[in-house]
């Protein structure tokens, strides 16, 4: 049964239907937030949060819009609100900017993650971590999801430009934060010096 | 001095496939001559192959989703059941604006604004061990029954849609040709602030069932989002925001739920 045959089944109250709907979904829900988490824990916290959005908010999806376009609005939202909640604890409106909310790094890397990659992977990961909310989100569906910009445009309702942009500014930090701990450029020599 | 082509982000497109023949044949040439951007591949070529090492996770511990489904239906059941209404996109404009008199009330939009002031409280307030803060905020919406219209915080939402429309003005007859710089910093931040209020009013309507409401408020999230997301004053972005406020016909919709009663 397609997702168009299962969403108004859901939202009109079917259980199973709304399982179904959860069951197909769940792998790129938690890839996505594992991704942007680093560890089970948040990981489960956001993919629970995202399926509670999505329960509440079946009877109004737009049917010109994909489903997973929308689940990928709904898992970077969750991934936001998450993060501000680990950050502060406690929020007050006008607080901060959006964008410089979100900076923290995580807490610690689930044990998948620290297995990989050696000196340059777990240099990596601590700077991913260190990405603004929506650098990391659009870096995440880029490279791990494997989306295009126009596509992650779509999925985020985003101008590609600022799609481009902000991919731009996460490689450029990604970059130049390695380069500060010296971890490309050791990676360079033993590449036997780059291009 | 850092080469223009690795400023603008060419190298990172040209890596990810992203440019056009053209481009990619332009940029290749540049690679030939350039040990700056020959550099920066080289980079990305071993950011990539770290990144392709870093593990595939899509499911709990062991593949194992028992207790996340068990939690999941748990949660759910909590919640009210769902309405039976017909999908968004049979929800006509004739339809929402059917809904002004009933966004038009004092009384609700007192409920609205104090939800956000109730749900702000439970957010700051730290949630004992085991309580997600979003459960804690659901019980004191429950808790906390609606009273009289405060004044005062029916004149802070107000000032939240006038600054809300300002901005959206501010942005539809901005000339694309020639963005000033320092107005687009303002309006980013402006939009970065409104933007997490504007997601709270949206929650607290939402939890009301306001749908017309709701609808307007997700739609000027998504402007204040696209906003404060971009990073400069340039055509394309700026072009983009308009489209989409013209398309979603956001301004005249901020209007008419304001003169229903905010």
């Amino acid at each position: 049964m397609s997702d168009s045959d299962l969403i108004p089944r859901a939202a009109g109250g079917d259980p199973a239907a709304f399982q179904a709907l959860v069951e197909r979904h769940r792998p790129m829900v938690y890839r996505v937030a594992y991704q942007f988490a680093g560890n089970h824990h948040d990981a489960e916290d956001i993919a629970q949060d995202v399926f509670l959005k999505v329960f509440r908010s079946l009877d109004r999806f737009r049917y010109d819009a994909q489903l997973t376009s929308w689940l990928y609005r709904i898992v970077m939202n969750a991934c936001i609100d998450h993060r501000r909640r680990q950050k502060s604890g406690g929020w007050v409106p006008g607080e901060e900017a959006e964008g410089t909310l979100l900076n923290m790094p995580e807490e610690s890397p689930g044990p998948e993650a620290r297995a990989y990659g050696g000196e340059i992977g777990q240099a990596l990961e601590a700077e991913i971590g260190r990405l603004p909310a929506g650098q990391r989100v659009i870096f995440i569906m880029r490279h791990h999801q494997g989306l295009k910009l126009t596509e992650i445009a779509e999925a985020l309702g985003l101008a590609e430009g600022t799609v481009k942009r902000q991919l731009h500014a996460a490689v450029h930090r990604l970059r130049h934060a390695l380069t500060r701990a010296n971890v490309l450029a050791s990676a360079n020599g033993a590449a036997g010096g780059g291009a | 001095m850092t080469c223009g082509l690795l400023e603008r982000g060419t190298i990172e497109l040209y890596w990810y496939g992203e440019l056009s023949q053209g481009e990619r044949d332009e940029a290749r040439r540049h690679l030939d001559r350039c040990l700056e951007c020959r550099q920066a591949l080289h980079d990305i070529e071993i950011i990539a192959a770290a990144l392709a090492e870093r593990p595939e996770v899509a499911s709990p511990p062991g593949g194992d989703w028992s207790r996340f489904m068990a939690e999941l239906s748990a949660a759910v059941a909590a919640e009210p059941r769902p309405k039976r209404t017909p999908p968004a996109e049979s929800v006509t404009r004739a339809g929402r604006h059917r809904l002004v008199p009933y966004l038009a009330s004092a009384a609700l939009l007192a409920l609205v604004t104090m939800s956000v002031f109730t749900l702000v409280r439970g957010r700051s307030a730290t949630p004992p061990d085991g309580f997600r803060a979003d459960v804690v905020m659901d019980v004191s919406f429950e808790a906390r029954p609606p009273s009289l219209p405060d004044p005062a915080l029916v004149s802070l939402s107000d000032q939240h849609f006038q600054r809300s429309k300002l901005v959206l003005l501010g942005l539809t007859t901005r000339d694309t040709a020639a963005p000033a710089a320092e107005d687009w910093e303002y309006e980013r931040d402006l939009a970065a602030t409104l933007l997490q209020d504007t997601r709270l009013y949206r929650r607290a309507v939402e939890e009301h069932g306001m749908t017309g409401l709701a609808d307007v408020l997700r739609d000027l999230e998504m402007v204040l989002l696209q906003t404060s997301m971009s990073e400069g004053p340039d055509r394309e972005s700026l072009e983009g925001i308009q489209r989409l406020i013209r398309r979603r016909d956001l301004l005249t919709r901020m209007s008419v739920v304001h003169a229903g009663g905010f």
